[in-house]
Formats: structure tokens, C-alpha cells, sequence
């Protein structure tokens, strides 16, 4: 009874997947759709769900004929036709991981049944992974919303998989060479929060970077576990290292890494620390009262209205009239310069076969998303070397624009063969 | 030397944490044979207590930003009042069942206390500002400490001591004692099942109460699952200390605790990274010369 149960379901798989295969090609009138397997709902929603409304927007501009920044982009015939590939709409189709893994892999697969041929996953790649895999084995193209973990692309997951994000190893590279040259810091300190990968990645560009540049000394590291309720004993070994570092790189996020930095206030250190975008703009503030001496690099700006650019403005402008409030980070633009960077590919494949589309991205080199410049190439499916924007809070509550800042070297995903 | 006392204070104050918290869970062990995963979120939905009602992305404290005085009772109330509610709901119908439905309820009501916290206020993690003076430090001699690292010391002491005159000394520890021993025995000489499993999670509820503000007084931030490490190195201090018997839960906490900060402090740069793996090894060696626990109870010899 039960075989002939399996033996009829497996048929009906078979027929569905047969229909899949065998429905006629989409119309010039049909949608075009982008799925989103993403967490909208536990713990990945403080990076996926800022991406998820970028995307929303960008998918809404297009239909309306109002992308952004369409014309540096070369897709001015987008908005005129108010669709892609000649008129044809985006339409997202949404699955909710739930942070889960499990729940990861039947939202893969169910953005694939449904239809979408190109489909974002969560921000990171254990998270993200089983999504993608179920994404590159039917040969769709996946892209991460802010993955930062350089095994998420062909190398680790398959070759039509990409992220929008920086490696973090190249994210480690560019605040160790602006903590050197533009504020003249040569003594380091990094203390690592060793519970997911691209912590490590993080700390591991940074303190690589470091060593390599002339006069400066790493006096020291240390390492502790997001959710350890104290880090007393890294603080006391840390008050024993001579002389002062001059900043202290925390690679971690939050909630661990605001943690760690209330206690580090607290017990009255006060060297500058530095921070990379896992933690997520200024909303946890509150939980070190007073910040100062805080430099923290990420994305973009969305916290100095003074600094936007043009395009940073209309963008937000649009986000707050849609959810009226401005975004709490910066890994919103990541969103919106996904499906900028679908548009510009499927404009220049001139169709919607993934194989297409993947081959018209490897092609980009410095497309002006609204994120900032973004190369892909044949086997670097992360960016290792975008501008990195820098900010400060210095005891005023906020975080305030200094300067984007360009690592002079890029980070080479050919070190990640070798970690295999 | 003054760096030996600053580990000292350092690895006692976290082992005090951890003993708050184990005797939570060795306590409802001890009587119902409960093993209580939703002690857990009894602390997050204290620490979550103080910024209801705001649910926006950078909240406003409302019994968080009260007097001191005021905001300790507030919170306590709180955690009792949904500690007894679990019991109530979800552990009472399942009275007399075996350990695994327990432990798989428990398991459920954490899961659904969970997703009530994401439900209200997402997943993302909130900052909350309580007792900043604690947590900034105090010096004395050539010792610089923070406040908060005291007052856990001093917490864990009073409500240790406390806990054990309560059980010692009056009718109702004396009556909570004899149902752990033998909890049909005790039921034949008149002690009140409901009264007694009912006090047993209100005083869950209150050491939770007071590890969740101990805790976000330490941290500054809330995430639904900021309890989650801690409530399983609870639940393997009461192992270490022996199943069933308070002072082996507090003791067992308290040994994890200093085991980490000394480990976190003597083992080499290359070594941090696996510093857990040291701790549980050493859970394990304890477990080998002594299978039974630090204390053993006689109810837990009786069920092996």
C-alpha cells in the first residue's frame, strides 16, 4: 500500500516537473518573476528584510517606468516601455525561511515551482545556503541579499549563485587600510566573535591587511562567543596588553556584539573601536549609552540626509513614503540594486534563460548600482573591492557620514581554493 | 596578583549567573521531574517586560525606565505571573505523565513563548538601557569591577540563602522538600499537589526574574533567543551537580562558570577558539568519576 502511495507520488512529481518543462515559452506579455526566499519573520530579518523592501520598491519602479538612475545604467528604454525585455513586468513571489534551514530548502524549491528564474536568498550562507542550493540545481540564478561569506558563489555553491554583498575578508581589508591611512592608527587589537563564518572572514582580512602594512603591529586578539553572557575575562586580559592599541576591531554582530561593547565602555575602556556592517547601523545605540570613539564602515549611507547623493535621496524619499520611516541600514540599497542589476541583465542577454542572464552579469565591471560599483567576473561572484562608506558616533547618539573610502588592494578569492 | 583577584571576581560573578539560573531549572526538576527548556524565556520575557508596550525598532522603556524600586517588583511580578501561567496551561493537564511528555511540553511551550516574542516584537534584536551606573565599574584597592559583577555575587548569595532557610525552615519548603523526595508518599500525608508545584514555578519565575535584569543590565540588548546558552549551561550544571538536588545545581553552575572564565583567561590564543569544547570535556571528566553527579539524591538513585 505504502510503495504504491510513493510509486503514485512520485508519478505526480513527475508529471508536475513534466508540465514545468513542457509549458510553452512565456509571452511577451507574461511577468517576469523574482522569487524571494527570504526571513521575514526571526532573527535574519535584521539583514534580510531591509534588502526585501528594496527589492519591492526596485520591482515597482520598473513597472512604473521610474528606476533609478536609469539613464547612467543604460536602461532608459526600461522606463520608457515600463517593463523589461520590451514591457514585460517584474513580479516578486515570496516564501518566508524563517530563519530555519530546513524551511530554507522548501522555499527553494518553491520559488523554482513557481516560476522564477531569478530569486533572492537570505544574507548568509548558512542560512542562505539550502535555498541556493535548491536554486543552482535547477539552474536558476540565486543571489544572496547581503551574503558576505566569499563560499557563497561558484565556488562554494554552484555557478549561477552570486551575492550583492562584499566579501568579508575584502570587508576586513578595506577598514584595516582606512584605519591606517586616514586615521594614522598603527596599533591593532581584534577580538573575534568565532560563532559564524563571516565574523572569522572579517577578522581574518582584517588582521591579514594589517600585518601587511609597514609599522603596523597587531598587539593583540582574543575571542568570544555571541550569546556568552559576560566577556569579563577578554576584558581583563585585554586592560593588560601594553602599550593602549589604538583601535580595537570587533568583528561580531548584533545582538553579542553590542553586548560586548557595553561592557567594554563600561569597565571604561575607551580606545576607538572599529565595526563592519554586520552591525547594522544605529538602532541598538541605546545599549551603550554615551558611544563615542566608534567608526563603523558599511554599505552606504542612510543616516547623514546631508551626505545622500542624488540618487541615495530619491531612493529613500520612496521608502518613506511607502513605509513611513527611513531605513534603519544600508543594506536596503543592496535590494534595490539587485533587481537594478536583473534589469541590466536580462536588457543585455536579451532574454530570461539564467545561463544568459549569468554570463551578462559576469560582464559587469564598476555598473553604478545604487549600492556603488559592482563587478562580477567568471569566478568572483562577491564584490572584493566596492567603496566602503565610513561613519562615526562620537557620544551624540548617532552615526555621522565621513567619507567613502576605496581599499587601494583588492582581496583575491583564489586564497579561498586554498582554504579547500 | 591584582590580575588573579580580577579573574577571581570575574569567573565568580559568571558563576553566580549560572547558578541563578541552574537552581531555576533543578528546582521544578527536583519536585515535578521537569526538565523546563521554557525557563528560558521566563528570563527573556522578563528582560522583554521592560520595553512593553513599544514595539518600534528603537523602543521606549516603559517599566524599564521606573524607579528602581518600582521596576524589580514590576518585572518579578511578571515572570511569576507567566511562569505560573505555563504551569497552569500546559503542565498541570500533563500531571503523573513520564519525563519525555515533560520534556517535549516544556520543549512546546518554549517554542510558542518564542514565537508570542517574535510575533510582537520581530525578530530583531532591541536595545534597552537598564542600570547603566551597575554596569559601569567601581575600583577599589588596585581592583576595577563592575557593579553589576557584585551585585550578581550578591544576589546569588541571598537568594541561595534564602531559598534554603524557605525550604529549611518553613512549612511550605518543608512540605515542597518532601514532595520531592517522593512525591506520592508526601500527597498520602496531606501536602497539596497544586499548592506545591505551584509555589515551585513562582519561585522558577522569581530567580528568572532576577537573572533577566542581572542579565540586560550586563548586555543592553534584547533578542528572543538571548536565554538560549544560558538556560543549556544551566541545564548542565544540574547534571554536573546532580539531578534533583538544589545545592548540586547551584554548585554545578557555579563550577561551569569559573571553568569557563579560567579557560577563557589560560588557554593559548590558538586554544580560545575551542573553549567550550575544554569546558564540556571537563563536564565530562566529572560525569566519569562521579556518573551520578557532584550530590546525589535519593530520588534519582530510585528512578536509575
Amino acid at each position: 500500500m505504502i510503495r504504491s502511495v510513493l510509486l503514485a507520488s512520485g508519478l505526480a512529481v513527475a508529471l508536475c516537473i513534466g508540465g514545468l518543462v513542457a509549458t510553452p515559452k512565456a509571452s511577451a506579455d507574461e511577468p517576469i518573476v523574482i522569487g524571494q526566499a527570504l526571513d521575514f519573520s526571526n532573527w535574519m530579518l535584521t539583514y534580510d528584510g531591509q534588502p526585501q523592501r528594496g527589492m519591492e520598491i526596485a520591482v515597482e519602479d520598473v513597472n512604473a517606468g521610474d528606476l533609478i538612475a536609469a539613464e547612467e545604467l543604460g536602461l532608459t528604454e526600461v522606463n520608457e516601455a515600463k517593463g523589461v525585455l520590451g514591457g514585460r513586468k517584474l513580479e516578486l513571489i515570496k516564501c518566508d525561511t524563517k530563519a530555519d534551514r530546513e524551511q530554507g530548502a522548501k522555499c527553494g524549491a518553491e520559488m523554482v515551482q513557481g516560476g522564477a528564474k531569478f530569486a533572492a536568498f537570505s544574507c548568509d550562507y548558512d542560512m542562505g545556503g539550502p535555498a541556493a542550493l535548491q536554486y543552482a540545481a535547477a539552474g536558476i540564478v540565486g543571489v544572496s541579499v547581503c551574503g558576505s561569506d566569499p563560499k557563497i558563489g561558484v565556488q562554494g555553491i554552484g555557478p549561477t549563485i552570486f551575492t550583492m554583498s562584499t566579501a568579508a575578508n575584502a570587508q576586513g581589508y578595506v577598514l584595516a587600510e582606512w584605519a591606517y591611512k586616514q586615521k594614522g592608527w598603527r596599533n591593532a587589537y581584534s577580538l573575534l566573535d568565532n560563532s559564524i563564518e563571516y565574523d572569522k572572514s572579517l577578522c581574518i582580512g582584517f588582521d591579514e591587511r594589517w600585518e601587511e602594512m609597514a609599522g603596523a603591529k597587531l598587539l593583540g586578539k582574543d575571542v568570544f562567543k555571541q550569546d556568552d553572557p559576560s566577556i569579563s575575562a577578554q576584558i581583563t586580559a585585554y586592560k593588560a596588553i601594553s602599550p593602549e592599541p589604538d583601535v580595537m576591531m570587533i568583528c561580531s554582530y548584533i545582538p553579542g556584539g553590542a553586548s560586548a561593547l557595553r561592557q567594554i565602555r563600561a569597565a571604561g575602556i575607551e580606545t576607538p573601536v572599529l565595526t563592519s556592517e554586520s552591525f547594522a547601523g544605529q538602532f541598538w545605540f541605546d545599549s551603550v549609552p554615551g558611544l563615542a570613539n566608534y567608526y563603523h564602515g558599511t554599505h552606504g549611507n542612510v543616516f547623514s540626509p546631508e551626505n545622500f547623493t542624488a540618487d541615495e535621496k530619491e531612493f529613500l524619499d520612496k521608502y518613506q513614503a511607502k513605509y513611513g520611516e527611513m531605513p534603519p541600514s544600508s543594506h536596503v540599497y543592496l535590494g534595490y540594486s539587485m533587481v537594478q542589476a536583473y534589469v541590466k541583465a536580462l536588457q543585455q542577454a536579451g532574454t530570461d534563460e539564467p545561463m544568459e542572464i549569468v554570463k551578462a552579469m559576469e560582464t559587469f565591471n564598476d555598473v553604478a548600482l545604487l549600492i556603488g560599483p559592482t563587478t562580477w567576473t567568471a569566478d568572483t561572484h562577491i564584490q572584493n573591492r566596492r567603496p566602503w562608506t565610513f561613519f562615526e558616533a562620537q557620544g551624540d547618539g548617532k552615526l555621522s557620514f565621513i567619507e567613502k573610502f576605496r581599499a587601494e588592494k583588492a582581496w583575491d578569492i583564489g586564497q579561498l581554493k586554498a582554504w579547500d | 596578583m591584582t590580575f588573579f583577584f580580577q579573574i577571581v571576581i570575574d569567573a565568580v560573578s559568571l558563576g553566580s549567573l549560572y547558578a541563578l539560573t541552574a537552581l531555576g531549572i533543578g528546582l521544578l526538576f527536583g519536585i515535578l521531574r521537569l526538565i523546563n527548556f521554557a525557563h528560558g524565556n521566563f528570563i527573556t520575557i522578563g528582560a522583554y517586560a521592560l520595553i512593553v508596550p513599544s514595539t518600534a525598532v528603537v523602543a521606549t522603556p516603559f517599566i524599564g525606565a521606573w524607579a528602581w524600586f518600582l521596576m524589580i517588583p514590576a518585572i518579578i511580578a511578571i515572570v511569576i505571573v507567566v511562569a505560573l501561567g505555563t504551569e497552569r496551561i500546559a503542565f498541570r493537564p500533563l500531571r503523573g505523565a513520564n519525563m519525555s511528555s515533560l520534556l517535549i511540553a516544556s520543549f512546546a511551550v518554549s517554542y510558542v513563548l518564542d514565537h508570542v516574542i517574535i510575533l510582537i516584537f520581530t525578530g530583531r534584536p532591541k536595545a534597552v538601557n537598564v542600570g547603566a551606573e551597575l554596569a559601569r565599574h567601581i575600583s577599589f584597592l588596585d581592583l576595577r569591577v563592575p557593579a553589576i559583577q557584585l551585585v550578581t555575587i550578591a544576589a546569588a548569595i541571598i537568594l541561595l540563602g534564602g531559598l534554603a532557610l524557605f525550604l529549611k525552615r518553613t512549612s511550605y519548603g518543608i512540605q515542597m522538600r518532601a514532595a520531592a523526595e517522593d512525591f506520592d508518599t508526601a500527597r498520602l500525608l496531606g501536602v497539596r499537589a497544586n499548592t506545591v508545584i505551584a509555589l515551585a514555578f513562582a519561585i522558577s519565575g522569581l530567580l528568572a526574574a532576577v537573572v533577566s535584569l542581572i542579565f540586560i543590565t550586563q548586555t543592553g540588548i534584547l533578542s528572543f533567543r538571548m536565554s538560549l546558552n544560558l538556560v543549556i549551561v544551566a541545564f548542565i550544571s544540574t547534571v554536573i551537580g546532580g539531578i534533583g538536588s538544589l545545592v548540586g545545581a547551584a554548585a554545578g553552575g557555579f563550577l561551569v562558570g569559573v571553568a569557563s572564565v579560567v579557560l577563557q583567561t589560560v588557554l593559548p590564543d590558538d586554544y580560545k577558539l575551542t573553549r567550550d569544547a575544554f569546558v564540556f570535556g571537563f563536564v565530562v571528566l566529572v560525569l566519569i568519576f562521579r556518573p551520578d553527579g557532584l550530590i546525589v539524591t535519593r530520588a534519582v538513585r530510585e528512578r536509575v
